[in-house]
């Protein structure tokens, strides 16, 4: 009974305090109140001596037992669209191939942190203390897998990223229990393009990035791997979240008059809306342009069709990749929802999945440390991100794709037109001189 | 960043984007000029405008189509919410702001539910294409066009305040609301047909604003705040006020965010702080 009292509080309390939120929004003007989710928080303190007596009454359901997966990803909110793929591509993975491996049962709870990082922490503790989860996967956002990195690995359970970029999971606070599944850290995804760019013989380049964790890390890989090569960054623009006019931005670009331009944003709107003024501006034909795995993403060229065809970005992964592992999974995700081409949220998703599923096969039921290390011990010759391995800081050393939107069978794919392979995320340094230096801002960029 | 074309260009970006503010405030501040009231559900008709309009728009291939049919069909949304629910509530001003809080949920909602989560912008065939060239300045005919469309809004609802019969029935209900049923006007029905009118104004500014911003779940909270920033500035109920604080706020924005960068944050919110520091009632209000 009592638990069933605190978990119906702690709903109310999270109403309430997206309420307050929104209303916060809403009023625009009014003084900051106190939306307080972390009141609810505090509240698992009470039941500290449950988590060991739920994992205790676990009963067997397989012979090899269940292994208790937590969820967590932001289904409402501003990051719900690319939250809902990053659950879609997970639970795909069990649907076509059952969720039972190895004689394991996997069983999935997910919970929602719309991309609040005190949310985040509620919602791990609550799998944590009162599900009993044996891992916890998730959540987006780099703040909030920070967050929720911190917690897990303090309690001793694993937590796996399926497409958080932060650096730093997998840096400076990197540790046993955190691992990278299906994505890479922002500047390691990136760097490749500014290799690629020096490459092609340009000499200058103009970016633009969102001003926040993300957007420095994707800038600092590409202007490493531009300069390192001979190139030369000229200018570096930088968007406040939440900019929807991008004209001002574009007008600067045209006015760094560099050889190519390298923008960066983090999935949604700012992708079609940056291209919107860029292209308004005729600078389609004038300008040379790469944009970043988000930007240039299905929402992006579903959004804005024909008109994208030839446009060029950077990404782990690359949906017109010819291989029978991508098309598979795409005709496996296209046939539930609704013909879309997946995301790489969704890859991502999906890409853990079968990690989990591959090591529960090859081992059984592991827990704790031991899984994340079997997940770091994997490898594959071609996975839906094409070969992918792991460093001994548990990152993702894979391949990055150079891509160019292209038409086939009348839906557009980003098809890549150069791969670079065994990426790592030190961006040519050595690792611990790498993490010696100070983290990326405004800046620092490397 | 001084040089002519570009300075030219970020005065279009400013009065461009200013534009496209005016049009998506000056409907909420219409009905707030009337009623006393904040319609928080402006937000979600020019969500719904956009999303229509796109559909019209993709289908024909005609903006003028696609805006008329958005504007007709969210002004019947509109119509149904008065009749149906704020009617019942009227001169309670506490009810009747929330109940519109209630009606940007639900409409939120169900467009996210019909319309799906990607961004979605302007067809191409339907938006007009190409850029305006003189000399180094290139620029974008849409965005000019969206300045004309602006223009001609605001002229258009100043010339109906001022010159017509509806209009001073307008402004007397603005006025006095007692003087002016008691002189025999039905002023519920003046009500519902302002409140219809800025749902109608909302959703031009979607389908208008959805060839430079897309629209997307989320697009209403971010419209609805410009529109109160903008009326904020411009003193609630004032076209006038409307039309300078959006141009002025456009351009400020688009030429702070080049020459101040470090303060991106601020160009909108900043010179609402300012005004209302020294006029409260915003540039061109009345005190009540």
């Amino acid at each position: 009974m009592k638990s069933t009292t605190t978990s119906a509080h702690r709903r109310l309390g999270a109403l309430m305090s997206l309420g307050a939120a929104a209303a916060l929004v809403l009023a625009a003007c009014a003084p900051a109140s106190s939306s307080d989710p972390t009141t609810p928080a505090s509240d698992p303190t009470t039941s500290d001596a449950a988590p060991s007596d739920d994992a205790n009454g676990e009963t067997p359901a397989g012979e090899g037992g269940t292994l208790k997966v937590g969820y967590i990803s932001p289904i409402t909110g501003n990051f719900a669209i690319a939250g809902q793929e990053m659950v879609d591509g997970w639970n795909l993975f069990w649907e076509i191939n059952g969720s039972e491996a190895g004689g394991v049962t996997v069983e999935t709870i997910v919970e929602d942190d719309a991309g609040n990082p005190e949310l985040s922490l509620t919602k791990a503790r609550k799998l944590v203390e009162s599900d009993g989860v044996d891992v916890v996967v998730g959540p987006l956002l780099a703040n909030t897998a920070l967050a929720t990195a911190a917690y897990t690995s303090s309690v001793g359970v694993p937590n796996l990223h399926p497409v958080a970029a932060a650096d730093d999971l997998t840096q400076r606070e990197a540790n046993d229990l955190t691992l990278r599944t299906g994505s890479m850290s922002g500047s390691q995804m990136n760097y490749p393009g500014g290799v690629w760019a020096a490459e092609e013989g340009h000499k200058t380049a103009v970016t633009l990035c969102p001003d926040y964790a993300f957007g420095w890390e994707s800038c600092a890989g590409f202007k490493q791997g531009f300069e390192q090569n001979g190139g030369e960054v000229v200018s570096q623009i930088w968007y406040p979240n939440g900019t929807s006019d991008f004209a001002t931005y574009v007008s600067q670009i045209q006015a760094a008059n560099a050889d190519i331009a390298f923008v960066v944003t983090a999935g949604g709107a700012p992708g079609p809306d940056f291209l919107r003024s860029f292209m308004g501006l005729g600078l389609t034909d004038s300008q040379d342009l790469v944009m970043n795995c988000c930007g240039m993403d299905q929402a992006t060229l579903r959004a804005l069709g024909d008109e994208v065809l030839g446009f060029k970005s950077i990404s782990y992964w690359a949906e017109g990749r010819q291989s029978p592992v991508v098309e598979e999974f795409n005709n496996a995700y296209a046939e539930r929802y609704e013909g879309k081409i997946p995301s790489a949220n969704v890859a991502g998703g999906y890409m853990t999945a079968s990690l989990v599923a591959k090591v529960l096969e090859e081992n059984g039921l592991v827990t704790g440390e031991d899984l994340v290390a079997a997940i770091g011990d994997a490898s594959f010759e071609d996975s839906v991100l094409g070969k992918v391995s792991w460093d001994e800081y548990n990152n993702t050393v894979g391949s990055v794709y150079i891509r160019e939107v292209q038409e086939r069978d009348g839906k557009l794919y980003n098809v890549p037109i150069r791969e670079f392979n065994d990426v790592d995320q030190w961006l040519g340094l050595d690792p611990d001189e790498a993490m010696a230096r100070e983290t990326y801002s405004q800046s620092f960029q490397g | 960043m001084f040089e002519p074309v570009f300075l030219a260009q970020q005065a279009l970006n400013g009065l461009s984007f200013g534009a496209l503010l005016f049009l998506l405030a000056s409907g909420l501040t219409l009905v707030f000029g009337l009623q006393r009231i904040v319609n928080l559900a402006h937000g979600a008709f020019y969500m719904l405008g956009g999303y229509i309009g796109i559909i019209i728009a993709t289908m024909t291939g005609n903006l003028l189509l696609a805006a008329i049919v958005s504007m007709i069909a969210v002004g019947v949304t509109a119509l149904v919410v008065e009749l149906g629910l704020l009617r019942f509530v009227r001169g309670q001003e506490m009810p009747e702001v929330l109940l519109t809080i209630g009606v940007m949920f639900v409409v939120a909602d169900l467009c996210l539910a019909f319309f799906g989560g990607d961004p979605k912008t302007l067809p191409a065939q339907a938006s007009i294409q190409g850029a305006f060239q003189l000399g180094g300045l290139t620029y974008p005919w849409y965005r000019l066009f969206v300045i004309a469309v602006a223009v001609a809004v605001g002229i258009a609802l100043a010339l109906i305040q001022s010159k017509t019969r509806v209009g001073a029935v307008v402004r007397a209900g603005v006025d006095d609301r007692e003087i002016i049923s008691a002189m025999g006007v039905n002023i519920s029905w003046v009500f519902t047909g302002m409140f219809v009118v800025g749902a109608a104004l909302a959703a031009l500014g979607g389908t208008i604003g959805s060839g430079v911003l897309s629209i997307r779940p989320g697009i209403q909270n971010d419209v609805l705040l410009y529109a109160l920033v903008v009326i904020i500035i411009g003193g609630l109920g004032s076209i006038k006020g409307a039309a300078v604080g959006a141009v002025l706020i456009g351009v400020i924005d688009a030429f702070a965010k080049a020459w101040i960068p470090e303060f991106a944050y601020f160009t909108i919110f900043a010179p609402m702080a300012l005004v209302l520091v020294f006029r409260p009632t915003g540039l061109f209000g009345r005190t009540a």
